[in-house]
């Protein structure tokens, strides 16, 4: 089960997608593995892992596309399995591959997506209109998909899951194979939506994404290691805030030791290979002035402190790291397979 | 009401996809239009439906009294045989055989009158060297025919010496029925003497005329026999004249002193009358033709058809059925195979669309474009290559919805069926290779074993080429159980491509 996975602030009717113990198994393999979490309305969630971590499963169980092996899923309030029209319109979803038609212009496959949807020749023209500027593929609505890049495929497929103005927005893995300008680009429109009152499940590889997360869920083997908002993350990561420091003057053993047993420092302090002594806070804002004032009384003079904002890549690499080092320990102790 | 209105808007957005990707590919239209049209434009042009000759070698010793008349014979039959020499060497003919330098070998046996003599029958041997099953029949009735030819010349050959008989015993018959008349007035008048003298007359030239008729006698009582002509004990010439000379009257000389002689007046009143007839038989023997007498019964073949129908006019609504069937099939298994494979199966089921609405919306798209095609192709081998329209339009429009609607279904199972567009053409290939030797496109359906003929009941073209031939070529209405078959069998198909649709969108 995830850590953290309670949100206080907000109450159940709140929430549109909450899983309770919901494992999907394919041929004896669990695609998902007791997954049990509640998302929240009108956030970015991004659900990151490495591949075959199980996020596409994951969003194909939230869209009712895979049947649960075992657990209770409810999105919008409502069994996926059993999902009525009207409810259907309010979703909309992204595959990861293009799926729509080559044969056909941006306009004609953005027409056929909308009419899917039931949107009438008026009300689909005007929204085309808005979702081709939103996408910035208005130049181009006349090209045949099959002779445009794989960034307006992917801007096209966007705007087809965005054609009927829906609720909660599945996107698996929007942004692969497309460059760091159109990424970010993605996720202005993401972040857009999101102030619109969507809700978006966003699956990503990339995991610096996660920076623009409400909330990120850390995927592996099926299952939810975390789902927490980005700062959370990098707390659970290295076990607080991280705090770098230089001083002018070297720090005595006995010294290191005082500053070690401080409350507010949790584990051991670290040199880094240029002389940067990295600590580990509960808290940096309330860590910092603590520090400085440690520093003073002892006589050292700080010549620089700032908290360090750790990459993504680097939170996620340790995470997973802990979590498969914790998972072969625990496999040793009781003689489980893995 | 927005149910009603989300539905067509569905509909239609299917329709408009599916024409626009089918527009956009004009080698596809060109291949599912021109294609076919050139096709049956070149066969049109092309085929003529007249046999050529068969390049003919004949084998005849040269001393066979026949040479002549086969030879001659030969020639009067260059409609059916070319030809290319007699020769007397067996192998010579054989070997030409071999080298597909002739079509046909036909050896006449040299001692034909030896054979007959001995009461068997002198046999025609025909040789070929053909391994198309529908030649080898032809040539088995080339032999027939050729054997009936030579027969009937020889016949006729027959008759005519016959006829000449017949006119050389005809002076004998006069005689013999004068001197019975006279034999007969000589007793009414008492006169039993010169009655005696004519008598004895009567009985030489019955003995005359015995030995006289041959084949003539042979031939009549044979044509009298065949045509259901005078009764059989009058005909038999030979009986009749036995007969009259075994007559009491004619055979014992009248006795002299008699009371009376009426019972001999009537038997020579009698016989006067038998020879009267077979004086008229023979006369009216050597009045028909010999080759009337060889050949008396020629058939006339007629057509109870508005119309005569051309080769090419024949084919065509088979060829129609056909294309419109495989050109549907291919689409609609390739439409669902690629959009499974796409992946756009998995949008429609996160979607609001129905398996109902997206089968039906399929269905309403491919018959819309399936009528567009059927429709100018049609029309083009209508006007285009004249062909017979003998029918109501609006029972050729009949047929081709459900021919198209029949066919959809065959697609769509095969779309479940296939994992692959390689998969899905093959086996479209599968569909069209049954159709075109189970439906009755060239081969009639009654040569086909029971078991096996079920096979094309199973096959919309089956039932469409009957009825669109039916409605072109014959101006009959559509055939009441050919309509409810195809219809059933289409609903049965559309049924269950709604089951696996439903199975292939449903939650995995």
């Amino acid at each position: 089960m995830a850590d953290n996975l309670s949100f206080t602030d907000l109450s159940m009717t709140d929430m549109v997608i909450s899983l309770d113990g919901v494992t999907k198994t394919f041929g004896g393999q669990n695609a998902a593995d007791d997954l049990t979490f509640k998302f929240p309305k009108g956030k970015i969630i991004g659900l990151i892992g490495p591949s075959g971590s199980g996020k596409t499963s994951t969003v194909r169980l939230m869209t009712g596309i895979y049947h649960p092996s075992k657990g209770q899923i409810r999105v919008l309030n409502s069994d996926p399995q059993s999902f009525t029209q009207p409810e259907r319109e309010k979703i909309g979803y992204m595959t990861q591959n293009f799926v729509l038609y080559p044969d056909l212009s941006i306009r004609e496959n953005l027409n056929f997506a909308a009419a899917i949807y039931g949107l009438g020749p008026w009300r689909r023209s005007r929204r085309i209109k808005n979702l081709l500027k939103f996408v910035e593929l208005d130049g181009d609505s006349k090209k045949l998909a099959k002779n445009i890049s794989g960034g307006m495929l992917r801007r096209l497929a966007l705007a087809a899951s965005l054609i009927h103005d829906p609720d909660l927005i599945f996107l698996d893995e929007p942004t692969a194979g497309i460059d760091p300008i159109l990424r970010r680009k993605f996720w202005d429109h993401f972040v857009e939506l999101r102030d619109q009152g969507k809700t978006l499940v966003i699956t990503t590889q990339y995991v610096n994404e996660a920076t623009y997360c409400d909330l990120v869920g850390v995927m592996s083997d099926g299952k939810m290691l975390f789902l927490k908002t980005p700062e959370d993350l990098i707390k659970s990561a290295f076990g607080g805030d991280v705090l770098d420091l230089r001083t002018l003057t070297p720090l005595s053993d006995t010294q290191t030791r005082e500053l070690e047993e401080l409350s507010f420092i949790q584990g051991e302090l670290a040199y880094l290979v240029d002389g940067t002594l990295r600590l580990i806070v509960d808290e940096a804002s309330t860590a910092l002035p603590q520090v400085i004032d440690w520093f003073k009384s002892n006589g050292l003079e700080l010549s620089s402190i700032e908290e360090y904002l750790p990459p993504y890549d680097d939170v996620f690499v340790k995470l997973i790291e802990d979590y498969r080092a914790n998972n072969t320990t625990s496999t040793q102790n009781t003689g489980d397979p893995a | 009401m927005r149910g009603i209105s989300s539905f067509l808007v569905r509909i239609f957005s299917f329709l408009s996809k599916e024409l626009v990707e089918v527009l956009r590919q004009p080698k596809l239209i060109l291949t599912l239009i021109l294609g076919p049209f050139l096709i049956l434009l070149l066969f049109g042009i092309g085929y003529t439906n007249q046999r050529v000759p068969e390049r003919t070698m004949f084998v005849l010793q040269q001393d066979n009294p026949f040479n002549e008349q086969i030879k001659s014979k030969a020639l009067e039959l260059d409609y059916v045989i070319d030809l290319v020499g007699t020769t007397d060497n067996f192998d010579l003919m054989i070997s030409n055989l071999n080298r597909r330098a002739i079509d046909l070998g036909v050896v006449i046996p040299n001692n034909v009158y030896e054979t007959i003599r001995s009461n068997q029958q002198a046999s025609i041997q025909i040789f070929h060297n053909q391994i198309d099953p529908n030649q080898v029949a032809y040539m088995e009735y080339m032999g027939s025919f050729l054997a009936d030819t030579i027969n009937r010349q020889l016949v006729q050959s027959v008759a005519e010496e016959g006829q000449t008989e017949a006119e050389n015993i005809a002076p004998l018959v006069e005689n013999s029925l004068e001197n019975t008349r006279n034999a007969r007035v000589m007793l009414e008048q008492g006169d039993v003497i010169s009655a005696q003298r004519h008598q004895r007359a009567v009985r030489g030239n019955l003995s005359t005329l015995q030995l006289a008729v041959g084949a003539s006698a042979s031939l009549l009582q044979g044509v009298n026999q065949t045509f259901g002509g005078e009764d059989q004990g009058e005909t038999d010439i030979l009986n009749t004249l036995q007969a009259t000379r075994d007559n009491p009257a004619i055979s014992q000389d009248f006795q002299e002193g008699q009371d009376n002689y009426d019972q001999e007046i009537a038997a020579l009143q009698e016989e006067e009358e038998k020879l009267l007839n077979l004086q008229q038989q023979l006369e009216s023997f050597t009045s028909i033709s010999p080759a009337i007498l060889t050949r008396p019964f020629v058939s006339k073949t007629q057509t109870v058809s508005q119309t005569e129908v051309s080769p090419t006019s024949f084919f065509i609504p088979g060829v129609i059925v056909l294309l419109l069937q495989h050109m549907t099939i291919t689409l609609s298994s390739l439409s669902l195979v690629r959009e499974r494979r796409a992946g756009t199966m998995e949008l429609f089921r996160v979607s609001p669309l129905k398996p109902i609405e997206i089968l039906f919306s399929k269905y309403f798209s491919y018959m819309f474009i399936g009528l567009l095609i059927a429709a100018i192709l049609i029309l083009a081998v209508r006007f285009g290559l004249n062909s017979t329209m003998l029918g109501s339009w609006m029972d050729m429009l009949i047929i081709v919805v459900l021919l198209l609607f029949a066919s959809l279904g065959i697609g769509f199972i095969i779309s479940f069926l296939s994992q692959t567009e390689t998969q899905s053409v093959q086996l479209s290939m599968i569909a069209l290779l049954f159709s075109v030797f189970f439906s009755g496109f060239f081969l009639d359906l009654r040569y086909l074993l029971f078991p096996v003929r079920y096979i094309s009941y199973l096959l919309p073209a089956t039932y469409g080429t009957q009825m669109m031939q039916n409605v072109m070529l014959r101006g009959m209405q559509i055939q009441l159980p050919s309509l409810v078959n195809l219809t059933i069998f289409g609903v049965v198909l559309f049924v269950l491509a709604w089951v696996f649709l439903r199975r292939t969108m449903a939650h995995e």
